[in-house]
């Protein structure tokens, strides 16, 4: 049966059942669906931006009991070494000059320490501020002394023999043999020797306390 | 269509039109409205889904954003303290023994050592990332940092053929196995001397030797453990 085929009445129904429908598909696309796109195009922005940072983020939370762990050993480590071999930061040269004479000493030599006059490294703000990158930066900075002796070449090697083994972290970072001028035998010979220290005193003043943790 | 008087009754009519048109179409016209109604609502929820989904990273990224920025605060530093153990740790491990580098260079002499006399012997050690890095904005590659030395001899040969001797002296220095192996050396002059205008058998030198840069990086874990054994 075809459209014209129907009576009055079949007729009514059929484009009352039509408004019916185009009056529901209006409705609930302006009502719900419109709506509820909106809210989803704004949910997808989230999402997008959201996702790989919450990932990122619980992949951070997951590994921070592991680095609490870590930062708690170590600053363990680095206290022990510092307190060990490391020079103090207040009279540091005095601690030098007693590290090196005892050698000096122990091998019946004869040396002059000086604090070396010049920085070796890249000299930047001793004191951290905001506008310093700090993963730029090294944690660590040369302390240098220079070290004048006269002696002969045996008693040098026993004497770098010596520091190695007692000083570990010194290190002697030139050396500057001179033929000697009356007694063949001896050289006049310069040392520079090394040891790191904190370029930051709030490193240390930090690792200390981290370190003090693992204790409580 | 009928011209004819139609006694039927309301619903005897729609019963009959109904089973007069075909009943595929009322199947059509129910599956089709079954179809848009399925598709309406699976987008709505497939939107509501995602709505959802956003809440809930939203919600999430609420919760843990203020615990994830202190842990990457601590992530950043627990970074930068395992580099500052790992040079430590690698500034002694990396300590180039010079009591062996002057050693070596004496062995490698071709000739007997009573010939040879150093006047001069300098050693300079430049640690790469302390001295030439520009702390600040840039990212500076000081770790691991390296240590870079160059040694100067200085001295005297006793030979009549000292382009030989020295040229093998050169020789062995480069192939030797040195305690920190040397990438060049040069000789940066000689000269035979004269005494009454006839050459002697002496010769003064000067080489530049350039050693390979060593990491400031720990001991690796197997050598560690066999000082450990050793120990």
């Amino acid at each position: 049966m075809s459209f014209s085929e129907m009576n009055k009445e079949q007729k009514q129904l059929v484009v009352l059942a039509v408004m019916g429908l185009v009056t529901a598909i209006s409705v609930v696309s302006n009502m719900i669906i419109g709506p509820a796109r909106e809210d989803a195009a704004e949910a997808s922005v989230v999402i997008k931006e959201k996702k790989a940072e919450v990932a990122t983020g619980e992949a951070v939370l997951i590994r921070d009991a592991r680095n609490q762990r870590d930062i708690a050993d170590f600053s363990v480590v680095l206290k022990e070494v510092h307190e060990e071999f490391l020079p103090p930061e207040s009279s540091t040269y005095i601690w030098a000059v007693e590290k090196l004479s005892l050698i000096a000493e122990e091998l019946d030599m004869v040396i002059k320490v000086r604090q070396h006059p010049s920085a070796r490294y890249r000299v930047t703000s001793r004191v951290k501020s905001a506008d310093l990158a700090e993963d730029t930066i090294p944690m660590w900075i040369p302390y240098a002394t220079d070290v004048d002796m006269n002696a002969s070449f045996a008693k040098l090697q026993s004497y770098l023999n010596l520091l190695r083994e007692k000083v570990p972290y010194a290190s002697v970072s030139r050396i500057r043999i001179s033929a000697g001028g009356q007694n063949p035998e001896e050289h006049a010979i310069s040392l520079i020797v090394e040891w790191p220290t904190f370029r930051f005193p709030e490193d240390l003043e930090w690792i200390q306390s981290e370190s003090e943790k693992v204790k409580e | 269509m009928s011209h004819g008087i139609n006694f039927l009754k309301d619903d005897e009519i729609r019963y009959l039109s109904a089973a007069a048109s075909n009943p595929l179409y009322k199947y059509g016209a129910i599956g089709a409205v079954t179809v848009i109604v399925a598709a309406v609502g699976l987008y709505y929820f497939s939107l509501k889904r995602t709505i959802s989904e956003g809440e809930r990273l939203q919600d999430r990224w609420n919760a843990i954003a203020k615990k994830v920025a202190e842990a990457d605060v601590r992530n950043k530093e627990r970074n930068r303290l395992n580099v500052g153990k790992d040079s430590l740790l690698g500034w002694q491990a990396s300590n180039i023994d010079w009591v062996e580098v002057m050693n070596f260079i004496i062995q490698q002499y071709p000739g007997s050592l009573e010939d040879i006399q150093i006047a001069r012997l300098e050693m300079d050690e430049v640690m790469d990332g302390l001295r030439s890095q520009a702390p600040g904005g840039e990212p500076a590659n000081f770790y691991p940092m390296k240590r870079t030395a160059t040694i100067n001899i200085r001295g005297q040969i006793r030979s009549m053929r000292p382009e030989r001797q020295l040229t093998q002296f050169q020789r062995n220095l480069l192939s030797g196995d040195a305690p920190v192996p040397i990438t060049e050396v040069s000789l940066d002059q000689y000269t035979q001397l004269r005494s009454g205008g006839e050459f002697t058998d002496r010769t003064t030198f000067a080489f530049t030797l350039n050693l390979s840069p060593v990491e400031v990086v720990p001991p690796e874990e197997e050598e560690a453990e066999e000082k450990e054994g050793e120990g």
